[in-house]
């Protein structure tokens, strides 16, 4: 992993607009013991960290507790970030860490087994968003994106948890490939390897139903 | 066929597709695809393949989760988080200074109040056996406080070095016990109070380790402000006031004591008011730290109604804390205005936001200090040293000076 030094990444430019504070400034707050400051941060990261979350322990409930569960460690340890890497990408690495902890957490204890002979994550419901909608799809289209988003879905589930990890970083979130290995404290071309043998395993996983399309 | 075979081909596809391939190699895998049927189609799988994944929507989080986050903060009410929030230099010193002038304040008050009559003494036992036991109520309830606040305190805190904790509290006691002990309670107090800040002031200046106190010169009574420091604060309060807007902030010149007592239930008793009280309380306090001392006045009078349970309390204790430290003579001249009880409550809040256990230890020392200072009646001292002989025992370099008992209670 390329170290950059501290004074070259002070803020991050993510979601700094003309009107609303970065990223940092909000953090400093927060580490100045203002709660509400960081209630501001977690809306700021709630959908991208409960994403992480819910794509490694693929449950909306555990993913809801494990997404208060991150957020209360970041609040814990807002005295240790150092500033050598942006808020988010720090924020990125303990959920992750958390996220796979609680993940082989539950495996010990059969939750997914038990799952497996039920009928999936109960609180999903509908999986009616897991693609976006075409706006003028007709209902015959319709029906197959249904259907192939169903299956994009259970097969990216069926994934080894680090790569659906990494694929929801990479691929759902859009991280850069730099960030996305100073979150998980890999170097840079061992993230582009496990993330390129993850698409591959996707591939071969949709390939009998992408060939019938 | 190129020297490309179709494993290292299928390995490029990432690259091929994210356009990292140049030069030579992506020219080879170009001419390997326009050959080879296999990894064409394989290839076409794999660009459908992430296509379809950079099609799929994020989840939605459960609505409230950040609310729900801050509420278990709240409920926490374990300052040793703040203790590893807070950049050890910038709150150390002046928050104590701050809290011990705000000690020195009250007991000054209630020196005062216990006025000598001019006749003498306590005329009677009875009348002073009757002040004795308020006094020691009043100092019993006080103590309660206080301690109950330490014990939430005694776990996971980050500890000073007790050489510097031992050295500050040996300043602070010497001066203390230098006071000439022919004075009058009163005036021995009043000396005591300005000795916190003077020390404050002192620590402001050469006696300052390097990042100290720099809210404490930007005090009014030291006008030497650096450019940095101005800019740091400019930068922090541009912050909370851009969250101030966003979250529904009061109208311009609103009382946030005002509200409060109008729609106690309210702002106590339903999310959207503790919402906006917190929303208040922080635009208040911006305010008060640009130097609107009606606002100082407004929070400072909050912190003596607000219940200790209230869940904007702890929000409410930071940011007096913050006052304290930036806009101290607007702070203690706010509290000033209050009554013994209020004085009490705001002081309780205060120590409540130290987030140290040696640092409310040093503030409850210097309080018993303070009211073995005024222990010119051996009546009183006796009552003060029963009160005080309960508490917990101080390290020897933060023991108080000893209260001269020049002749038996009875």
């Amino acid at each position: 992993m390329v170290d950059r030094p501290a004074e070259a990444i002070e803020e991050d430019d993510s979601r700094r607009t003309g009107e609303e504070p970065s990223d940092i400034e909000i953090f400093r707050e927060a580490q100045e013991g203002c709660i509400g400051a960081f209630e501001m941060l977690v809306r700021r990261f709630e959908k991208r960290i409960y994403n992480v979350a819910y794509r490694i322990v693929l449950d909306s409930e555990e993913a809801s507790d494990l997404t208060q569960d991150i957020f209360l460690a970041v609040y814990r340890n807002l005295g240790k970030f150092r500033a050598e890497s942006k808020v988010s990408t720090w924020i990125y690495r303990i959920a992750v860490n958390h996220a796979l902890n609680r993940h082989r957490h539950l495996k010990r204890r059969g939750y997914y087994r038990r799952r497996s002979d039920s009928e999936g994550d109960p609180a999903r419901g509908e999986a009616g968003a897991a693609l976006r909608p075409e706006p003028d799809s007709n209902p015959e289209d319709e029906a197959i994106r249904r259907e192939l988003r169903d299956i994009v879905r259970k097969e990216l589930d069926a994934l080894k948890e680090d790569q659906r990890a990494l694929l929801t970083l990479r691929d759902l979130q859009g991280l850069p490939y730099e960030e996305i290995a100073r979150a998980l404290d890999l170097p840079e071309g061992t993230v582009k390897s496990r993330i390129h043998r993850a698409r591959m395993e996707l591939k071969s996983r949709l390939s009998g139903w992408l060939r019938d399309q | 066929m190129t020297r490309l075979d179709h494993q290292s081909v299928q390995d490029l596809f990432s690259s091929y597709l994210e356009g990292d391939l140049v030069g030579e190699i992506r020219a080879d895998l170009e001419v390997h695809l326009g050959e080879c049927d296999s990894c064409r189609d394989e290839f076409a799988l794999f660009r459908h393949t992430v296509s379809l994944l950079g099609e799929v929507e994020l989840e939605s989080p459960p609505a409230g989760l950040a609310e729900a986050v801050g509420e278990r903060l709240r409920k926490k009410k374990r300052p040793g988080w703040l203790r590893r929030l807070i950049p050890r230099p910038v709150i150390r010193i002046p928050v104590e200074v701050v809290a011990v002038g705000a000690v020195a304040l009250f007991a000054v008050t209630i020196v005062k109040k216990i006025s000598v009559p001019e006749g003498g003494l306590f005329d009677s036992k009875r009348e002073a056996t009757r002040e004795v036991v308020a006094l020691n109520k009043e100092l019993r309830k006080d103590r309660a406080v206080l301690e109950d606040r330490d014990e939430e305190a005694s776990s996971g805190f980050y500890d000073y070095g007790a050489e510097r904790e031992a050295a500050k509290e040996g300043k602070l006691g010497d001066r203390v016990a230098s006071l000439p002990s022919s004075r009058s309670a009163a005036d021995a107090l009043e000396e005591s109070g300005s000795i916190a800040a003077n020390i404050g002031a002192e620590r402001a200046g050469e006696d300052a380790p390097l990042g100290f106190d720099a809210r404490l010169k930007s005090a009014p009574s030291v006008p030497a402000k650096t450019e940095a420091e101005s800019g740091k604060k400019a930068d922090k309060d541009a912050v909370v006031l851009k969250r101030a807007r966003k979250q529904s902030a009061p109208a311009a010149g609103s009382d946030v004591y005002k509200n409060y007592i109008e729609q106690k239930d309210y702002f106590s008793g339903t999310p959207e008011g503790q919402e906006s009280l917190r929303s208040q309380i922080q635009v208040a306090n911006t305010k008060a730290l640009g130097g609107d001392a009606a606002q100082a006045g407004s929070l400072v009078r909050l912190g003596a109604v607000l219940p200790p349970d209230d869940p904007s309390s702890d929000l409410l204790a930071i940011d007096l804390r913050r006052l304290a430290e930036g806009e101290e003579e607007a702070f203690v001249a706010a509290l000033a205005e209050l009554s013994e009880t209020e004085q009490k409550n705001v002081v309780a809040l205060l120590v409540r936001a130290l987030p140290v256990r040696k640092a409310r230890r040093s503030v409850i020392n210097q309080y018993q200090t303070l009211q073995g200072q005024k222990a010119s009646q051996p009546l009183q001292a006796r009552a003060i040293s029963n009160v005080l002989k309960g508490l917990e025992s101080s390290p020897a370099a933060e023991a108080p000076p000893p209260i001269e008992t020049s002749k038996p209670a009875r």
